[in-house]
């Protein structure tokens, strides 16, 4: 068969950078031997939904897939359903990734969706193409939603996929013009902390499942073929997670010599100095940091292990170690007050010389605060999905803050967040101490 | 020993004062009777204040040539930023101009200068001007020209041939090209900007609408934000918004921030926006600089209550920058060491073929430096006047003691004295606000 495997473009976007499309890349690469596959990115290429069905009518395919990952490309995705069936009602479509896991029993039910996958794909989707190919029953095949006899079905989840090493590496020859992306790679799925306002433990599962540190490294050594990988990141949750693991990656990544830079994502209190001279000496430049507060009280009700005074801790290390620390905050936190948010700012403006991002708290499909809101003592204003964006407008009144107030305190943080950014006195200070320190060592 | 005569003195309240060496960039706050000491120093070794204050250099040696020093300093660094700075052409299309901004300092030359016209054989002339201008500046060698398009106003539908002709030189030669125009006509032109590689257009709004279509007369602030939008999807264009800031807006910027914020432009990083004192050299609106240090007073109010208004930058604002430099940094900045882009590397090319220095008198020919059409011919006396004018040898500034971080801000200035009290007690006001607020915010006082 021919099958496109589309990433929608957004109705609303607040990141202007290329993103390999991984998850499709992974789903590629389980199919492709069997199948014709077309990976579409039409949000990094910013093809319109227009432009996007004449491109996928072109190809002739038998069956589309489209990951809708982000709120954001929720409209988008189902504008390209039904723009597809209204020309050719044969072809046979798919909805998946993280907002359409949530949102199943809405797109099931709409005539211009035929199946959804939930949760990750890696089993179900090749088995979805496989019963469609063959003309199979699907009511077997675990972790897909489809509507049949006036009702939308459900079939059972699909079990995790426990042994990472077995997947593929992502397919990435199928994604056009491909050497022009950032390179990702995802070491491990899953978070084990379950924060209020994120998906990724409904999604991906509590557990955290790793890939061997081997298959991490023959990963980055295909994509260093021909010595000419100049950076990648990792695109886990939390690169830092487990130090021993993480470290045992940076000394294998510095046995391959390549000249690679690279970033991750962290937590706070998994950083060490070792750690970060592991990290430094593998190439890493930046560290993703989401901090959210810098109240104490917050941290502490959010089971966060760090106080404000590590994060400067951490900030100072990392920047005494070349390596970018870029932090993350959201305003509107769960029983957050004024105070709190005081101590945000005041936090920010210490982060000087690094990009500080601000966030409001939304609620995305599939987060606790989503599905319990009064749990968390807040209030979902209506609206719709693709509506959901965590920098233009708050959807939420707290038991402390109206939505209109978190929308100003927002706008105040950037503010801070800039006013930080400008500054460079601590970083010239750190530097000229680390450098002096190196001079006596 | 004697007193450098770039201490400049802030006081601070009553019995504190800040002491500031503009030169060296030493800044420290004294007590009142410390200070004395700058005139008492007679017994310099068994004086820790003294000694002090000759270490900071604030007192010098009494045989220290601190002219010829300091005249060594300012050549060495006007080499070096020279030396960085890439060569700019800045082409008046036109003096033409759709808008009649109440405040305008083209406005009053606009009747005669616009009826020349800019034709592609003079462009042409312009191009082949500048390779031949190259070997008459130091400029940076290994960056590519930059090419300006200036007016008037560059983008009125008429001359979109003209626009075209002069991008696609630019591209043809991998120059870099910068638009600066009020906006009101980009959409017709949105298709030559990705064809042809622009690299940014700066853009200037008055205020949110109530104030912006009021003063900037034939545009609207709501279809120059939607051209904004458009521009921002582009993948290279680069935009600048300069927000045009005086004491009747001032109290809307932080609506404009959250206006930037709510479309998410700041997230942007080919957005830049920045705020901007309206123009030095308007000859009716000499309030305007009398208002300077009142307006630089007041941004630091609403900056305190709206840090939102962060999001933007502070260019233009002649002796408040000094002392930005100073919050971001914790250093005042090096001299500036030139008064004006005028003694940089920049050459004006004009529809009657002429070549000028300045971009603010390329309406006037007296202050033509030569011309590249018909004929290429410079007059390298006229050039010298601008090009090498020393800011050390400027009559009204060569004993005031903020010279190195203000340069005399303009040529026009320096030629024109009738308003140069203005423009100075505008710089020493901006200055001093901002030190004070840098001390408060920074806890010292």
């Amino acid at each position: 068969m021919r099958i496109a495997l589309i990433n929608p473009p957004a109705s609303n976007r607040y990141v202007h950078s290329i993103d390999e499309p991984l998850g499709l890349e992974y789903l590629a690469a389980q199919i492709k031997a069997e199948h014709e596959v077309l990976i579409i990115d039409s949000f990094s290429q910013k093809l319109s939904v227009k432009e996007t069905i004449e491109l996928v009518l072109e190809f002739s395919v038998d069956v589309v897939g489209i990951s809708t990952v982000f709120s954001s490309t929720y409209k988008t995705s189902k504008d390209i359903f039904e723009g597809i069936k209204s020309v050719n009602p044969e072809i046979i479509t798919v909805s998946g990734g993280n907002t359409a896991t949530f949102m199943a029993e809405e797109l099931a039910a709409l005539p211009y969706v035929d199946y959804v996958t939930r949760g990750e794909g890696d089993i179900s989707f090749p088995a979805l193409i496989k019963a469609i190919n063959s003309g199979g029953s699907v009511s077997d095949i675990k972790g897909i939603s489809y509507y049949c006899k006036d009702r939308v079905v459900h079939n059972p989840d699909q079990p995790l996929v426990n042994d990472l090493d077995t997947l593929p590496f992502p397919a990435r020859e199928l994604l056009p013009m491909s050497e022009h992306y950032p390179k990702s790679i995802l070491s491990a799925r899953g978070c084990a902390y379950g924060c209020p306002y994120c998906s990724t433990a409904a999604f991906w599962g509590k557990g955290f499942r790793v890939r061997s540190v081997d298959n991490i490294i023959d990963e980055i050594k295909l994509l260093n073929t021909d010595n000419n990988l100049k950076s990648f990141s990792f695109a886990d949750d939390c690169f830092t997670l487990i130090p021993k693991r993480t470290k045992e990656i940076c000394a294998r990544i510095k046995e391959l010599d390549i000249i690679a830079q690279w970033n991750c994502t962290g937590r706070i209190e998994t950083i060490t100095e070792d750690m970060l001279e592991a990290l430094s000496g593998a190439g890493c430049m930046a560290i993703f940091f989401g901090i959210e507060s810098g109240s104490k009280r917050i941290l502490e009700k959010l089971g966060r292990r760090y106080s404000p005074e590590d994060v400067q801790k951490v900030y100072k290390l990392c920047i005494s170690y070349g390596i970018t620390p870029y932090f993350s905050f959201i305003i509107g936190l769960p029983s957050e007050e004024l105070t709190d948010i005081n101590e945000t700012y005041s936090l920010i403006e210490k982060l000087e010389g690094v990009e500080n991002g601000i966030h409001m708290l939304t609620p995305f499909p599939g987060t606790p605060i989503a599905n319990n809101p009064s749990e968390y003592g807040l209030e979902i204003l209506p609206h719709s999905i693709e509506e959901l964006d965590i920098n233009t407008k708050s959807f939420i009144n707290t038991e402390q803050l109206s939505a209109k107030s978190i929308e100003e305190y927002f706008k105040k943080a950037i503010g801070y967040s800039f006013k930080a950014l400008k500054r460079s006195r601590r970083i010239n200070q750190i530097t000229a101490e680390s450098i002096r320190g190196e001079e006596c060592g | 020993m004697k007193q450098s005569k770039y201490n400049h003195i802030v006081e601070i309240n009553q019995n504190k004062s800040a002491l500031v060496n503009t030169l060296t960039g030493a800044v420290d706050i004294f007590s009142v009777e410390q200070l004395d000491y700058l005139d008492n120093n007679k017994d310099p070794s068994h004086n820790e204040v003294v000694q002090y204050l000759y270490k900071r250099q604030y007192l010098i040696d009494d045989d220290t040539d601190e002219s010829y020093l300091t005249q060594q300093i300012f050549s060495a660094i006007l080499q070096e930023q020279r030396r960085n700075t890439p060569l700019r052409g800045v082409i008046v299309t036109t003096f033409d101009c759709n808008l009649r901004c109440t405040y305008c300092w083209q406005q009053h030359n606009l009747n005669n200068s616009h009826r020349i016209k800019m034709t592609t054989g003079k462009i042409d002339g312009i191009f082949s001007s500048i390779e031949k201008l190259m070997s008459m500046v130091e400029y940076k060698k290994d960056t590519p020209p930059v090419i300006q398009l200036f007016g008037g106003e560059p983008l009125l539908v008429e001359n979109k041939g003209l626009v075209e002709h002069i991008l696609k030189e630019c591209q043809k030669r991998h120059w870099y090209s910068q638009i600066t125009t009020n906006g009101s006509q980009l959409s017709n032109f949105l298709d030559l900007f990705e064809k042809y590689d622009v690299g940014e257009i700066q853009i200037t709004i008055d205020g949110p609408s109530e104030i912006h279509d009021k003063r900037r007369l034939g545009s609207s602030y709501k279809s120059l934000m939607e051209s904004i939008d458009l521009l921002l999807q582009m993948d290279k264009v680069h935009v600048k918004l300069r927000v045009n800031t005086d004491l009747s807006n001032i109290d809307y910027i932080p609506a404009i921030a959250g206006d930037i914020i709510e479309r998410q432009w700041y997230t942007n990083r080919k957005f830049f926006s920045y705020l901007s004192p309206l123009r030095d050299s308007s000859p009716d609106n000499v309030k305007l600089l009398n208002q300077r240090g009142t307006l630089i007073s007041k941004f630091l109010n609403i900056r305190e209550a709206y840090p939102q208004v962060e999001i933007f930058d502070v260019l233009g604002w002649n002796g408040f920058e000094a002392v930005k430099n100073l919050e971001n940094t914790g250093r005042l900045p090096f001299p500036k060491a030139h008064i004006c882009d005028a003694n940089m590397n920049q050459f004006v090319f004009t529809p009657r073929g002429e070549i000028h220095v300045c971009a603010e008198e390329a309406h006037d020919s007296s202050g033509m430096v030569g011309s590249y059409w018909p004929d290429f011919a410079v007059n390298k006396d006229s050039f010298s006047r601008w090009y090498d004018k020393n800011p050390l040898e400027l009559q009204f500034c060569k004993n005031c003691s903020m010279l190195p971080q203000c340069c005399g801000g303009c040529q026009l200035f320096s030629q024109d004295k009738e308003f140069i009290s203005n423009f100075c007690d505008s710089v020493k006001a901006s200055f001093d606000y901002g030190l004070k607020n840098y001390f408060k915010s920074e806890g010292l006082i």
